[in-house]
């Protein structure tokens, strides 16, 4: 029984693994088609002020 | 296997500082920085060559996108090796790291009240940008201050002049996570970083894992004594704390802790 439950839990494991390996390129690709690249490109070269402290 | 996991996790500040200059190689800024890295950097460093994924997702929330990009880089990151990347990646983790080398009094806190950092992601990273469209996790982060705040300072003369109350709230905030890192291992990374918060809910089901054979384990708690993040490894390899580092596995008397994916018999 105890046996049984264990390779349970571990399909489980192994599934959730494979699951979140296939959403999260899922979602790059998503997030790519939708440009969000160039939105996290522009953010990033922006220096901004407030958030390090500056101008407050 | 075992003994090349324990050679690599006595090489791990090795780890730890080529992927502090990597992040920060600052040449390839104007094309990789359109990716979020593996770790909490923070993109206003003059050198830093990658986005941080936790501005970059608040950032999505202030703009009333859904920020499929960054949530993929950060679960995909976390799929692989869980909050691995806390213990072998993160600049602000290492910092810490060496904060704790400092020869002052030692102070060992319980994981009671870890669960504060799911409030810092639900609070400062999305209700408050989402109602202010303000950054607010950014606004209080000690990394971004340490990574981007003093360092634009001390190179632009035009931008000290800015320098206001906020700028010493935030050096404050600093000090304190300095101090704290001192006397208590990663206090950063255990109560308050949003991107580990992230990270650890991925930790029971990562490729890389952790696994203990309770049959040779004679509960010693030398795992505990080098855990980062004070965890008896024999209670859960893979808890929601734990940062990868491997020190468990290097320190353990009987070979009882190992690595590796997860896997199930065939019949």
């Amino acid at each position: 029984m105890d046996q049984m439950q264990n390779r349970t839990q571990k399909r489980l494991v192994v599934l959730g693994n494979r699951v979140a390996l296939v959403l999260s390129v899922v979602a790059i690709v998503a997030g790519l088609y939708d440009h969000h690249w160039r939105t996290v490109l522009r953010h990033a070269l922006k220096l901004c002020l407030s958030c390090i402290g500056l101008g407050v | 296997m075992k003994r090349f996991w324990s050679w690599l996790a006595r090489r791990r500040v090795v780890v730890q500082v080529t992927s502090a200059l990597a992040i920060n190689s600052y040449f390839t800024k104007h094309i990789t920085s359109g990716l979020p890295c593996f770790a909490l950097n923070c993109h206003a460093c003059p050198a830093a060559a990658f986005a941080c994924p936790i501005g970059t997702l608040q950032k999505f929330v202030v703009l009333r996108r859904v920020p499929f990009y960054v949530l993929g880089v950060v679960t995909l990151g976390g799929a692989l090796v869980g909050r691995g990347s806390c213990g072998w990646f993160c600049p602000f983790g290492w910092f810490q790291d060496l904060l704790y080398k400092l020869p002052v009094p030692k102070v060992r806190l319980s994981n009671r009240f870890n669960w504060a950092r799911y409030l810092v992601v639900a609070v400062l990273v999305v209700a408050m940008p989402f109602i202010t469209y303000e950054l607010w996790f950014c606004n209080l982060c000690p990394a971004g201050v340490l990574e981007g705040g003093i360092p634009v300072v001390l190179l632009d003369a035009d931008l000290r002049a800015l320098v206001g109350w906020f700028y010493w709230v935030k050096i404050a905030i600093l000090a304190i996570f300095v101090a704290w890192s001192g006397v208590t291992r990663r206090p950063f990374c255990r109560w308050v970083c949003p991107l580990g918060a992230l990270w650890s809910l991925f930790n029971p089901i990562s490729t890389v894992r952790l696994a203990v054979d309770q049959g040779t384990c004679i509960q010693c708690d030398r795992c505990q004594e080098v855990c980062p993040v004070n965890i008896r490894v024999y209670e859960g390899a893979n808890d929601l704390n734990c940062v990868r580092c491997l020190a468990c596995v290097d320190v353990c008397p009987q070979g009882s802790v190992s690595v590796g994916a997860p896997k199930v018999e065939k019949r």
